[in-house]
């Protein structure tokens, strides 16, 4: 898998965290911030609250170091770190992410001709209410699986529940979506 | 031609079906346009779910770095995580140690509080009843 792939140093940057080095964290912060942003905008579905649940996704893991303790591999205890503050701070929220959606909406008509943009919109904006619909527990599912191709046995071990678990929720959530495409179309 | 499931086709599309099947359904969508449709429709659905997910601003590491130096937020040294490790191991076998001695003083030397008085003396209330 790529993820494995692209972490030769992981253990070296546990180890130094493990001693409170801050330009492990940095190292740290970097290689996955791109993968920790999507996971948690997966979830929490708001690009205005992302970056301070990475932060303290992050903060979490440098005071939380020695809560690891090395039989997973990092990025996997990384993730569910990530997976459960984005759900704690889901569960924190009231409100929707209705003002989100639609700055998002406004920045794409920005890259795109008027008539494909206001069909590709109205599809986006159609599987993106589908996923706000679902519960926190299904888009950390499927998320997961489009973040890096994660296999369900990965997902699995990250959420710390049965590959069949993963395969019903990942199931169920995407035939909402799916459902909703269809009624687009 | 198998009559794939939604089910299937995302195990497929997952990579998660053996190599020999995965085979089958590639070799199949190439000659079903129908099923490639699926599979495209699919697709789509997954392509959707990441998207829109915005990117660290820049410097986005250096504040991560400077809030945790500002929080004090450093992790603990060596020997005080084998301390914390041990003080819950302590816990942990204190709690079941805990838990056995009061099972002990309940069945052994208060019987009465858990069977009453009839079944502490040897009588059996259910036979009597007969």
């Amino acid at each position: 898998m790529k993820a494995a792939e692209a972490r030769p140093g992981d253990s070296d940057l546990v180890a130094r965290l493990r001693t409170g080095d801050p330009d492990a964290l940095r190292a740290v912060v970097e290689r996955y911030q791109d993968r920790i942003f999507a996971l948690i905008y997966g979830i929490v579905r708001d690009r205005h609250e992302v970056e301070d649940v990475a932060q303290e996704v992050f903060l979490k893991v440098f005071r939380r170091i020695d809560a690891f303790d090395g039989r997973s591999r990092f990025y996997t205890w990384l993730y569910r770190v990530a997976a459960n503050t984005a759900k704690d701070h889901v569960k924190k929220r009231s409100r929707r992410p209705s003002v989100a959606l639609e700055e998002e909406e406004r920045i794409e008509s920005d890259t795109h001709g008027p008539s494909e943009q206001a069909s590709r919109t109205e599809t986006r904006r159609r599987v993106r209410a589908a996923i706000d619909g679902l519960a926190p527990r299904y888009r950390e599912v499927l998320t997961l699986r489009e973040l890096e191709g994660l296999s369900y046995n990965e997902i699995a071990a990250v959420l710390r529940v049965s590959i069949g678990t993963v395969e019903s929720r990942l199931h169920r959530a995407r035939q909402r979506l799916k459902e909703v495409l269809s009624n687009d179309a | 031609m198998p009559d794939y499931t939604d089910s299937d086709l995302w195990r497929y599309l997952d990579g998660e079906l053996p190599a020999a099947t995965a085979a089958v359904v590639r070799e199949a969508a190439q000659s079903d346009p129908a099923l490639q449709a699926r599979l495209d429709e699919l697709r789509t659905i997954s392509a959707a779910v990441l998207d829109g997910a915005p990117k660290p601003t820049e410097g986005f590491s250096n504040r991560v770095v400077a809030a945790a130096l500002l929080q004090g937020a450093t992790p603990p040294t060596a020997d005080v995580i084998e301390l914390r490790r041990f003080v819950r191991r302590a816990l942990v076998a204190a709690a079941v140690l805990a838990a056995v001695g009061l099972g002990y003083l309940a069945l052994e030397v208060m019987p009465e509080l858990l069977l009453g008085p009839d079944l502490q003396a040897g009588s059996d209330p259910l036979l009597e009843s007969r």
